[in-house]
C-alpha cells in the first residue's frame, strides 16, 4: 500500500520545509480550523447523528463545544506556551543562558475512536498543530459518516500536505502503522493499544495511549444520595454509555443498595423522551466486535420503554440492568454498554466524606469526587490513563507539551576559560575539592538567598583565576 | 520465569504502601548518600579495574554528579510531591482541582557500563523520590562495578522495596517478560537496537518507558571562534572516559581553514591534558572490552590520522586521536564512535553544516562553537536534537534543572 507511504512521505517533506515552524502559520491554521467548525457545524452534527444517532443538542454539547473551547484557549495561549522556558542555574552556569525550548516533534499520527468520533480526533489535532507538527489523522472507520466529513472538510480549510486525513479499516491502519512517525496518539482499547505500541517500538516512536478501563464509582453511606445518583446516571448513560470515563460500576454498602437503585430509576424516569432517545441510540450501528458476551446473572433489572431481557443479541440491548455488587470478573474488554460490569481503572468517582483516603490509596488515570466525568472538561488537568488504561496525557497546555520536544539548551560563551580549568586534566585533589564546592549544595539555597550565592560565585571565580589562571 | 518471584515480592511491597510516606523516601535517599560516601573508594577502584577509569574522572562523573542530583532532590522533594493546583474555569470555580503525583509502582532500571554508578543512581534517585519500588539491573560488561552494586547497595536500601539483579543478555530477556510499571533504560543506539527490544517487550504490558540512547553528536565550529578555547573544550568532551560518553561530540564540522587552525590547537590541548604520552597519563581511560576496542580500531582507517592513532590491544588503549578530511562515507561516520577518536568533516559553511546535520538521524546532543551568538542560535533553531550546548561540550547535563533526554 504505497498510498500510506506517499501520504506520510509528503507530510514529512512538508514538515521539513519548515513552514509549520512559525507561530503565525500555526495560529493561522488553528483559526482556519475554528472557521471550519463554525461554518460546517450542521454537516458535522449530521454526520455524528448518522453514526451514533445523537440528537443535535447532544452532538453539539458532547463534541463541538469542547473543540471550540480548546481552539479558543490554544490560539490565545500559544505564544506563551511556545516561548523558551528559562531554568534555574547553579554556580557553574551562573553566567550562561539555560532554558528549555519546546520544539515540534515532526510527523504525528492521531488515531481516533468511534465513540466521540469528532471530538477525539480534533482535540489532539489542535495540540499537535499548535506544537508545530505535521499531522496524519486516521478517524475511526466505524463512525464512517464522521470519518468521511473529516476527510472532506479538513483539506478545504487546512494545509492538505501537512495535515492529511487517511480513511480505511484494519488493513489500511496496519499499513499506516508500518510508517515512521515521531509521535502516535491512539484512543481506543487496550488490545489495539498494545499493537500500536509494538508497531511504534520498531521506530522508537513515543506514544500516548488513551485506553479504557472499568472506572469504579464508590458511594459512601453518608452522602446526598439523590444528588449522587443523578450525577452518576447522567455520566453513565451519556452517549448511551459509550464513554471511556463513564462510571462503569458502583461500589457501595449493602444497606444503601436499594436506595441507590430507586434514585437511579427516578432520575431515568424523569424524562421519557430522553429514554426514547436512548432506546434509539442503543440500536445504533456499532460493529459486533465491540459487543462483549453478556452471560452473567443480574441483581436488578429496570425494564424500560419497549425493553426486553438482556441477551447476547446486540439489537436487544435496550434494557438497562444494574449491578450493585460484582461477584466475579466477567468482562475482559471494557464495557461500553449501559450495563454495569468489572476490572482496570481509568477513572475513579466517588461520593463520600472519605475522599482523601480513596485518592491516596488507589491509582487511576484521574479522579472526580462528588461528581462524574467532569474532570475531563477542565483543560488545565492532564487527561490520561495509567497501567492498562494508558500512558501519557493531553488537553489544553498538556496537549502542547505532549506533542513538543522539550529541548535542553545551555549557551555559554567562549571566554572565562579559567573557570574550566578545574575540570580539565591533569587531575588533582585541589581541583576535586573545588568541583565539590561548586557543584554540591552544602546548604539549602532558600536559606542562603541568591545574592549571597552570587557573591560566593564571584569570590570563587576570582580565587580560581588566581589559583589556575 | 526465574524473576517472577522477585517481581511479585516487589509488587507486594508496593501494594503495601510502604514507599508512600515522604519520610520513608527521604530516609532511602539519605542512605544513597551514605553509599556514595562510604563506598567511594570501592567505586573508584572498581571502575578503574573495569575500564581504566581515571580516579579524577570517576570522582567527578560517578560521585560528584550523583551527589549533586541527590542534594537537588533532597532539597526539593517535599515541594515536588505536593499536589499541584491548577487554574479553574467557570463551571469548576467552587471546586478543588489539582494534579496528584502518584508513583507508578514497580520500576525497572537497566544501566549501561560507561558511567556505571551515575547512570544507576540518577534514575534511582528520581524513582525513589516518586515513591516507587525499584529493581536495578547493572551492566554485566563492568563486572567489578556490577558486583559492588549487587553486594553493597542492597545493604543501604530497604530490601523489601529495592533489589539488584545481575543478568546477561539471555537473563535480561527473561526479566523483560515480567510486567513492570515503568522501565528506564540507558544504553546503546548502535545495532542491535536494544531500545527497540525493550520498548517491544514493554508494549506487551503497556508499560511506559524512558529510553536514553545515543547518536552521532555533531559539533559545528564556525570560522569566528577562539580556537584554543574551543579546541580545549571539544577535546575535553571527546576524550573524557576515553570517548565512551553518550553525549560526547562525535565529529566536528568546520571549514577547511578552521580544520587547519584546529589541528595544532587540539594537539596542544591533548598535550596539556595528558602529557606527551597519554598512555602514561593517570587521567586517560581505556576501552571497556575487547569487542569494543576492535570495533573502534576498525574506524581509524577513515580520512587521515592527524593526531594520535596508536593502539595497544592488551591494554585496550587507543590514543586520543583526531582524523582529518573524513568523508561522510567513511567508516567513522557510519555509527556512533563511542571512543577517543574525533573525525573532522569539512563543510563549506554553516548552512552546509546544518543541512548535513538535518540529513541524519536526530542526535542526543548538538554543539556549536562561535563568538557570534547569531551563529550559535541559527544552528540551534534550524536543527533538532535531545539537547544543545553552545560554546562548550557535555556541560548541559551538569545542570539538574535541565531535562536530559533524546528524540527520535
Amino acid at each position: 500500500m504505497e498510498r500510506m507511504q506517499q501520504v506520510v512521505g509528503r507530510a514529512r517533506a512538508a514538515f521539513n520545509s519548515g513552514r509549520c515552524r512559525s507561530l503565525e502559520f500555526r495560529i493561522q491554521q488553528l483559526k482556519a480550523l475554528k472557521r471550519m467548525v463554525q461554518e460546517k457545524e450542521e454537516e458535522i452534527v449530521a454526520a455524528i447523528k448518522a453514526d451514533l444517532h445523537k440528537s443535535g443538542p447532544s452532538a453539539y454539547s458532547h463534541e463541538i463545544l469542547y473543540v471550540m473551547q480548546d481552539l479558543i484557549l490554544t490560539i490565545d495561549k500559544l505564544p506563551s506556551w511556545a516561548a523558551p522556558r528559562p531554568v534555574k542555574r547553579d554556580l557553574l552556569t551562573m553566567r550562561d543562558e539555560a532554558y528549555v525550548s519546546p520544539e515540534p516533534l515532526g510527523v504525528v499520527l492521531i488515531m481516533g475512536p468511534w465513540n466521540y468520533p469528532f471530538l477525539l480526533v480534533m482535540h489532539p489535532l489542535i495540540g499537535a498543530i499548535a506544537a508545530g507538527n505535521a499531522v496524519v489523522m486516521k478517524p475511526s472507520e466505524i463512525a464512517e459518516n464522521t470519518a468521511r466529513v473529516v476527510a472532506d472538510l479538513l483539506p478545504q480549510y487546512l494545509d492538505p500536505e501537512l495535515y492529511p486525513v487517511v480513511t480505511g479499516g484494519v488493513p489500511e491502519t496496519t499499513e499506516l502503522l508500518k510508517q515512521r512517525f515521531d509521535h502516535i496518539l491512539y484512543t481506543g482499547n487496550s488490545t489495539v493499544g498494545k499493537i500500536v505500541m509494538a508497531a511504534a517500538a520498531k521506530h522508537l516512536t513515543p506514544v500516548t495511549l488513551e485506553l479504557g478501563g472499568k472506572s469504579p464509582c464508590y458511594i459512601d453511606k453518608d452522602c446526598d444520595l439523590a444528588t449522587a445518583c443523578r450525577r452518576i446516571t447522567w455520566g453513565k448513560y451519556l452517549n448511551c454509555g459509550q464513554t471511556c470515563i463513564a462510571p462503569d460500576y458502583i461500589l457501595c454498602d449493602p444497606s444503601i443498595q436499594s436506595k441507590v437503585v430507586e434514585n437511579i430509576k427516578a432520575t431515568l424516569q424523569v424524562s421519557v423522551e430522553f429514554l426514547v432517545q436512548w432506546e434509539l441510540e442503543a440500536r445504533s450501528q456499532i460493529s459486533s466486535f465491540h459487543i462483549p458476551p453478556l452471560n452473567f446473572p443480574t441483581f436488578f433489572e429496570l425494564t424500560l420503554h419497549g425493553g426486553a431481557r438482556p441477551s447476547c443479541q446486540p439489537e436487544e440491548v435496550n434494557t438497562m440492568a444494574c449491578w450493585l455488587r460484582v461477584p466475579h470478573a466477567v468482562l475482559l474488554s471494557y464495557t461500553v454498554w449501559p450495563l454495569l460490569g468489572l476490572c482496570n481503572i481509568l477513572f475513579v468517582f466517588f461520593f463520600c466524606q472519605l475522599i482523601e483516603r480513596v485518592i491516596s490509596e488507589t491509582s487511576s488515570g484521574g479522579v472526580t469526587a462528588n461528581d462524574v466525568v467532569m474532570h475531563f472538561f477542565l483543560s488545565t488537568l492532564p487527561f490520561g490513563g495509567v497501567g492498562n488504561s494508558g500512558m501519557g496525557a493531553y488537553h489544553g497546555k498538556h496537549s502542547f507539551d505532549t506533542f513538543s520536544h522539550h529541548r535542553a539548551c545551555l549557551i555559554k560563551d567562549l571566554k572565562m576559560e579559567f573557570m574550566n580549568k578545574l575540570r580539565y586534566p591533569p587531575g588533582s585533589q585541589k581541583k576535586v575539592d573545588w568541583a565539590k564546592f561548586l557543584l554540591l549544595k552544602p546548604f539549602n539555597k532558600r536559606q542562603t538567598g541568591l545574592v549571597i550565592l552570587a557573591l560566593l560565585g564571584i569570590v570563587a571565580a576570582v580565587v580560581m583565576k588566581v589559583s589556575f589562571g | 520465569n526465574p524473576y517472577a518471584g522477585l517481581v511479585s515480592r516487589l509488587r507486594a511491597a508496593w501494594l503495601s504502601g510502604k514507599t508512600r510516606p515522604l519520610e520513608y523516601r527521604v530516609a532511602q535517599l539519605e542512605a544513597l548518600g551514605r553509599f556514595l560516601d562510604e563506598k567511594k573508594q570501592d567505586i573508584l577502584e572498581a571502575t578503574a579495574l573495569d575500564m581504566g577509569k581515571p580516579h579524577f574522572e570517576a570522582e567527578f562523573s560517578e560521585i560528584l554528579l550523583s551527589k549533586n542530583e541527590l542534594h537537588e532532590m533532597l532539597n526539593n522533594v517535599s515541594d515536588w510531591v505536593k499536589d499541584e493546583y491548577v487554574d479553574k474555569n467557570l463551571v469548576t470555580r467552587l471546586d478543588s482541582a489539582f494534579i496528584r503525583k502518584d508513583p507508578y509502582g514497580v520500576v525497572l532500571i537497566i544501566a549501561p557500563w560507561n558511567y556505571p554508578i551515575h547512570l544507576i543512581l540518577v534514575p534511582l534517585i528520581g524513582a525513589i523520590a516518586a515513591g516507587n519500588c525499584v529493581l536495578i539491573k547493572p551492566s554485566e560488561a563492568t563486572v567489578n562495578t556490577e558486583t559492588l552494586v549487587a553486594e553493597a547497595l542492597p545493604n543501604y536500601l530497604d530490601k523489601d522495596c529495592f533489589a539488584v539483579v545481575t543478568a546477561g543478555v539471555q537473563e535480561t530477556t527473561r526479566l523483560l517478560e515480567n510486567k513492570f510499571d515503568y522501565i528506564f533504560y540507558t544504553g546503546t543506539s548502535r545495532s542491535p537496537s536494544v531500545g527497540r527490544i525493550i520498548m517491544t517487550a514493554a508494549a506487551k504490558h503497556l508499560t511506559p518507558v524512558t529510553l536514553e540512547l545515543g547518536g552521532k553528536n555533531p559539533c559545528y565550529v564556525s570560522d569566528t571562534c577562539d580556537v584554543q578555547n574551543t579546541a580545549r573544550r571539544v577535546a575535553w568532551g571527546r576524550f573524557f572516559n576515553a570517548g565512551q560518553t553518550c553525549i560526547a561530540p562525535d565529529y566536528v564540522l568546520c571549514s577547511l581553514e578552521m580544520q587547519e587552525k584546529l589541528m595544532p590547537a587540539l594537539r596542544e590541548a591533548i598535550t596539556e591534558f595528558f602529557g606527551s604520552n597519554p598512555r602514561e597519563s593517570p587521567d586517560f581511560g581505556r576501552i571497556v572490552g575487547d569487542k569494543q576496542f576492535r570495533r573502534i580500531r576498525a574506524l581509524l582507517c577513515s580520512g587521515r590520522v592527524a593526531i594520535g592513532g596508536q593502539t595497544d590491544e592488551k591494554e585496550r588503549y587507543i590514543a586520543p586521536t583526531v582524523l582529518a578530511d573524513v568523508l561522510p562515507s567513511d567508516p567513522a561516520m557510519q555509527e556512533e564512535i563511542f571512543g577517543p577518536v574525533l573525525p573532522i568533516v569539512v563543510v563549506a559553511n554553516m548552512d552546509e553544516a546544518i543541512d548535513f546535520i538535518n540529513a541524519r538521524p536526530r542526535p542526543l546532543a548538538i554543539y556549536a562553537f562561535s563568538c557570534d551568538s547569531k551563529v550559535v542560535n541559527q544552528v540551534l533553531e534550524r536543527t533538532s536534537s535531545g539537547g544543545f550546548c553552545g560554546n562548550d561540550t557535555l556541560m548541559h547535563v551538569t545542570l539538574t534543572s535541565l531535562p536530559f533526554g533524546g528524540i527520535g
